[in-house]
């Protein structure tokens, strides 16, 4: 590896760390800058309420809470499940909503790269409209679809009763399906991304590498697609953070369990250790991403090392 | 009609429900009367009645309350803070760049929706929390998008000259650079961060808890009455979530236009 390489991932590394330190503290100031605490919430026994802030750790210096955020001591939930490790808590979701996350990742990728390097051919124009739908909306849209024609059906004597009926109370795989399909498209991220996607590819089809080999009649798939990749990292890394925000939404609409519902319940409870070890775990996530996309940019692009 | 010509109309529609939502005199609570309840559209309900009877048009008319403001309020604050803070950068460039870009980008760490609810947790889930953490959402998107552009422009003969013959650097940097070089781009995020906004709302008045709650309207909650009450007309169940449908699809439309314009004017 090379001198200029290295120190350009040391660098792009250490900003990623410390910017999710920056965040974590940021979250810790925010929480102590709040008016009241959680304490105030149980009691207004002074007793009781000096053996809650002991017990919680309220009273922590705010080092220490964000050291012990970033380390995993998040302790026991307060209202989501009373007495329960976080870290556990936590842990558990997330091996229920990791595969529906890389489910709908994948998907955006697959469908976003397809369809932005279609330039010049034929496209349907309309389903940018309605990637615009939020959601929920998607969500919702689907459910009373599928439940009311399969009711209609039902009703008929055309077909009797689905596995998947009464969505989306019922597991099933078609649940996850559609789950993972509109966390994917909707709110206009599945758009977003191909219309990055495509000016990108646009602005390198004009780079005069490509107009190059153009000119003296070579292939220019391979170069394109060499140029592309720096660009799809980034755009990949953006759609996949904000996946994580759907999570929340898409696993409440169609009531499953995961990260993103047991996020939802401790912000409605108000089960602070479960927030911020949720928070911290997206802001990771986040961070994991981009140091993700930095490092294929600086692999692919050399001209990116000797600007750090 | 175009499409350009439909998504202005779709957006000055929303604004116009808002004046008269504010003009209109509607009473949410004197409205309720079960003996119409899920009655189909028609002179008197003209989007037909909800399930304790409740005047579907009047009610989306009122749920307007819910975004309208509160997004501009969103656009506000992502414009000012991402704005000033990109122009710091672009202008000053060096150690302030990177110094405004680390503050900046702060925001970004977590998902935008997480964000919010972080927010709307540790303070109160009000519009304004929401609206400061729906702006706050696009503060790194504004900031490095101005930063970017103030910097490249920063360097040109033009801003030298000007400079060299005595121009204020407040004219140059809010008349030239701002308003003739970023104007577009700020009026897009200006737009993301209203579409943002309407989008968050909706979504926890439709997941209930976290936003807007019954008896007033919001889109949100009345899609979501509208999934669990199927006995309503047709036309009423699928009037609010078409409504919020629409209006998100205008607004995305109005981000492309701009950003074209913007792309045209850039080269």
């Amino acid at each position: 590896m090379s001198g200029a390489l290295a120190r350009a991932l040391l660098a792009r590394t250490a900003a990623v760390v410390g910017g999710l330190v920056a965040a974590v503290a940021a979250l810790v100031v925010l929480l102590k800058a709040a008016p009241g605490d959680a304490a105030d919430l149980v009691t207004t026994d002074p007793t009781l309420r000096a053996r809650l802030v002991a017990e919680w750790d309220l009273d922590a210096p705010i080092h220490e809470a964000v050291g012990a955020a970033l380390s995993g001591r998040w302790g026991q939930s307060w209202t989501v499940r009373p007495g329960a490790d976080v870290a556990d808590l936590v842990m558990e979701a997330l091996v229920q909503s990791v595969p529906l996350w890389l489910g709908a990742w994948a998907l955006t990728l697959a469908l976003g790269i397809g369809w932005s390097s279609q330039a010049g051919r034929a496209r349907w124009q309309g389903w940018p409209v309605l990637s615009a739908a939020p959601v929920f909306l998607l969500g919702w849209a689907a459910i009373v679809l599928l439940n009311e024609t399969a009711f209609a059906a039902m009703g008929a004597g055309w077909i009797n009763r689905p596995a998947w009926f009464s969505l989306p109370d019922s597991t099933s795989f078609l649940r996850s399906a559609l789950a993972m399909t509109v966390l994917a498209a909707g709110s206009g991220g599945l758009r977003s991304f191909v219309d990055g996607a495509r000016s990108r590819l646009e602005v390198h089809r004009m780079s005069p590498a490509v107009e190059a080999l153009v000119a003296r009649g070579q292939p220019t798939r391979r170069l394109l697609a060499w140029l592309w990749v720096p660009d799809l990292s980034v755009l990949a890394a953006e759609r996949g953070a904000l996946l994580f925000g759907g999570l929340v939404v898409v696993e409440r609409v169609f009531a499953m369990p995961g990260a993103g519902s047991l996020f939802w319940e401790a912000c409605v409870r108000r089960d602070q250790p479960v927030v911020v070890a949720s928070g911290v775990v997206a802001a990771l996530g986040v961070a994991l991403l981009r140091w993700l996309a930095d490092m294929t940019r600086v692999v692919a692009d050399p001209r990116l090392r000797e600007l750090t | 009609m175009t499409v350009r010509a439909w998504a202005w109309l779709v957006v000055g529609a929303v604004v116009f429900a808002r004046l008269l939502s504010w003009l209109g005199g509607y009473d949410i609570v004197a409205d309720v009367d079960p003996s119409n309840s899920g009655a189909a559209p028609g002179t008197a309900a003209w989007l037909g009645t909800d399930a304790l009877g409740r005047d579907i048009a009047w009610r989306m008319v009122k749920a307007t309350d819910a975004f309208v403001v509160p997004s501009v309020g969103a656009a506000l604050v992502a414009v000012g803070l991402g704005g000033g803070l990109g122009t710091l950068g672009g202008w000053f460039g060096g150690t302030i760049e990177r110094a405004s870009g680390a503050v900046a980008g702060l925001p970004g760490a977590a998902p935008r929706f997480v964000m919010v609810l972080l927010l709307a947790t540790i303070f109160e889930p009000s519009s304004v929390v929401l609206a400061v953490g729906c702006g706050l959402a696009f503060v790194p998107q504004a900031a490095a998008e101005v930063a970017a552009r103030l910097g490249a422009m920063r360097r040109t003969a033009f801003v030298e000259a000007s400079l060299v013959h005595g121009v204020g650097v407040a004219r140059v940097l809010g008349g030239h650079l701002l308003w003739t070089g970023c104007r577009l781009l700020l009026l897009r995020l200006a737009l993301q961060s209203v579409a943002f906004y309407v989008v968050v709302e909706t979504t926890l008045s439709y997941l209930g808890a976290l936003g807007v709650q019954e008896p007033l309207p919001s889109f949100g909650n009345m899609v979501a009455r509208g999934l669990v009450d199927s006995r309503l007309h047709l036309v009423a169940r699928l009037a609010p979530p078409t409504a919020l449908w629409l209006l998100l699809s205008a607004l995305l439309h109005v981000d492309g236009v701009v950003a074209r314009r913007d792309s045209r004017r850039a080269t």
